[in-house]
């Protein structure tokens, strides 16, 4: 694979039922990811089963086998190119606790696959009471995704039989999904369209003559259609310190990632909510002294006038002009992911937000929300359960930096843990600042 | 049965510590479940070199099993900190 093509993380999201692993399955197989002799004994064992439509599905597994034999360190156990990128894949897990480690993980999501049934009953199950499609979409956003690749599939469904009237409404209600959560997010979102068939491959990489009707990129091409997300390096400076080293003869040295704006040499940046200030005096990243760091970069820096005991993991590193916003309080909007009772105001679990883990308390439960339409179903609710979306305000028991999400996603997303579980995730709608002095 | 593969950064509690000499300890005290299927390094800033790892899990256990991971990690002598950096699906 070409080194030179523009790289894109890829996520992928959707219900298995809805194709997903067939589709990825096929895509990697068009993508000459793997061969024709491989894919020939994968049938025979798709058909030992009685179920010839696992065979793409089936790719995935043997892929997981080769790369686990293989020692690569690369997270991207699936990855293909197509004419304009370099793409690694991940798949979003199934056990919806482990978005948890997605919201707090650092690997940066450019785009996003959503794969949605068009067949009867599976399209409205998805978009329903607890349908996963609407959830997924906004896991996508929330990670900070702004184009999105709708892949409408089984349109060879026999209750779909390649209608366009068909796509065109799967299209319509998942569209309206979207604009709500350009809204309620207050994110521009990308999304295309496209109708294929994972299982036979229609409208992958080949237009397909079953929909003469739909005159749009097909699969591939579509994903050519995505962009290369621009680093938000015109914002405020903001990096959450991971570790802080006494290193001889070096200095204090905290260890981050640089989630927005640029550090440059001889800057004088404040951690919060340590409320300390240093001068850098210079960067390293991989070994290799840089002049300025730019988001996406893992990098040790070494502050002058501070001791190690000064700052701590959760800091943030910012600007004295930008501080990172340490909260008196904030306004999450959040979706209650599982409890297995009920959350009250008065409820104190662990939020995890970049670096930080800071036991909040649910100071106020606002309004119940219906995920579907966004409109309030309850004002001042007494409880809210499994599957509920929510406005909540939140009290941290001690300092904390959190921003809003549309100011700066990175920091404004965040999951709620208790139990050792993800009890919830959400995103920073709002932020009451503490005066520091 | 679907597993979990979480991409996991191991931070050094000084240069000195190689991350070879971290990866032997973590074989010995990795939770039962737990296998790492991958490994590496990566150079960070001023001598720290990062162990990184790539540790599957039974993905039906949910995150308590990654959370035993990183506690069983973050237990050794020679460890800073662990960060779980990604995680994707590895099979059906």
């Amino acid at each position: 694979m070409s080194k030179e093509k523009p790289h894109l993380n890829l996520v992928i999201t959707g219900h298995v039922d809805h194709g997903k692993s067939t589709l990825m399955g096929h895509v990697l197989y068009l993508a000459g990811v793997i061969d024709d002799r491989t894919i020939r004994s994968l049938e025979s064992e798709a058909e030992k089963l009685k179920d010839p439509s696992f065979k793409f599905a089936f790719v995935l597994d043997r892929l997981k086998e080769e790369r686990e034999r293989g020692l690569t360190i690369d997270l991207a156990f699936y990855k293909f190119d197509t004419k304009k990128y370099y793409f690694t894949i991940i798949d979003c897990p199934g056990h919806r606790d482990f978005v948890k480690n997605m919201i707090t993980g650092t690997s940066q999501a450019d785009a996003a696959i959503l794969t949605v049934s068009a067949k009867k009953g599976e399209f409205e199950a998805g978009i329903g009471k607890g349908g996963q499609t609407v959830e997924h979409a906004v896991l996508g956003a929330t990670l900070g995704v702004s184009q999105f690749l709708v892949a409408v599939n089984k349109m060879d469904d026999m209750t779909v039989n390649w209608s366009k009237d068909r796509y065109e409404e799967v299209k319509s209600n998942v569209d309206r999904i979207f604009k709500l959560i350009e809204r309620e997010l207050q994110t521009k979102l990308i999304v295309t369209y496209v109708p294929v068939s994972a299982w036979t491959g229609d409208n992958l990489m080949e237009r397909s003559s079953n929909m003469p009707w739909y005159d749009g990129p097909v699969f591939f091409e579509a994903l050519d259609v995505f962009v290369v997300p621009e680093k938000p390096i015109d914002k405020p400076l903001r990096i959450p310190v991971q570790d802080v080293y006494s290193i001889t003869g070096v200095g204090t040295v905290p260890v981050g990632r640089v989630e927005t704006g640029v550090l440059k040499e001889g800057d004088v940046v404040v951690f919060m909510p340590s409320n300390k200030q240093g001068e850098i005096k210079t960067l390293e990243m991989h070994h290799t002294r840089i002049l300025k760091a730019e988001p996406g970069d893992n990098i040790g820096f070494n502050v002058k006038g501070l001791g190690k005991k000064d700052l701590r993991r959760g800091d943030v590193a910012g600007p004295l002009d930008s501080p990172p916003t340490v909260v008196k309080e904030f306004t999450g909007r959040i979706f209650v992911i599982y409890h297995p009772t009920a959350i009250a105001a008065g409820y104190t679990p662990v939020v995890h937000a970049h670096t930080a883990q800071v036991a909040c308390t649910i100071s106020e439960l606002q309004s119940k929300i219906d995920r579907r339409t966004g409109q309030t179903i309850e004002a001042n609710p007494s409880h809210l359960k499994s599957g509920d979306g929510a406005m909540i305000k939140l009290i941290p028991t001690r300092a904390m930096v959190i921003e809003k999400f549309s100011d700066f996603p990175p920091l404004g997303r965040f999951a709620v843990r208790d139990m050792g579980m993800t009890i919830a995730v959400g995103i920073v709608e709002d932020v009451a600042p503490k005066k520091m002095s | 049965m679907a597993k979990v593969v979480a991409k996991i950064k191991v931070m050094p509690k000084d240069p000195e510590i190689k991350p070879n000499m971290i990866k032997k300890q973590v074989e010995k005290i990795l939770p039962e479940g737990a296998e790492i299927t991958a490994s590496g390094e990566q150079p960070i800033a001023f001598g720290l070199v990062a162990l990184m790892l790539n540790v599957a899990v039974p993905e039906e256990s949910g995150t308590k099993i990654l959370d035993a991971v990183q506690e069983a990690i973050e237990s050794l002598e020679d460890v800073e900190s662990t960060r779980v950096e990604a995680v994707t699906r590895i099979s059906l």
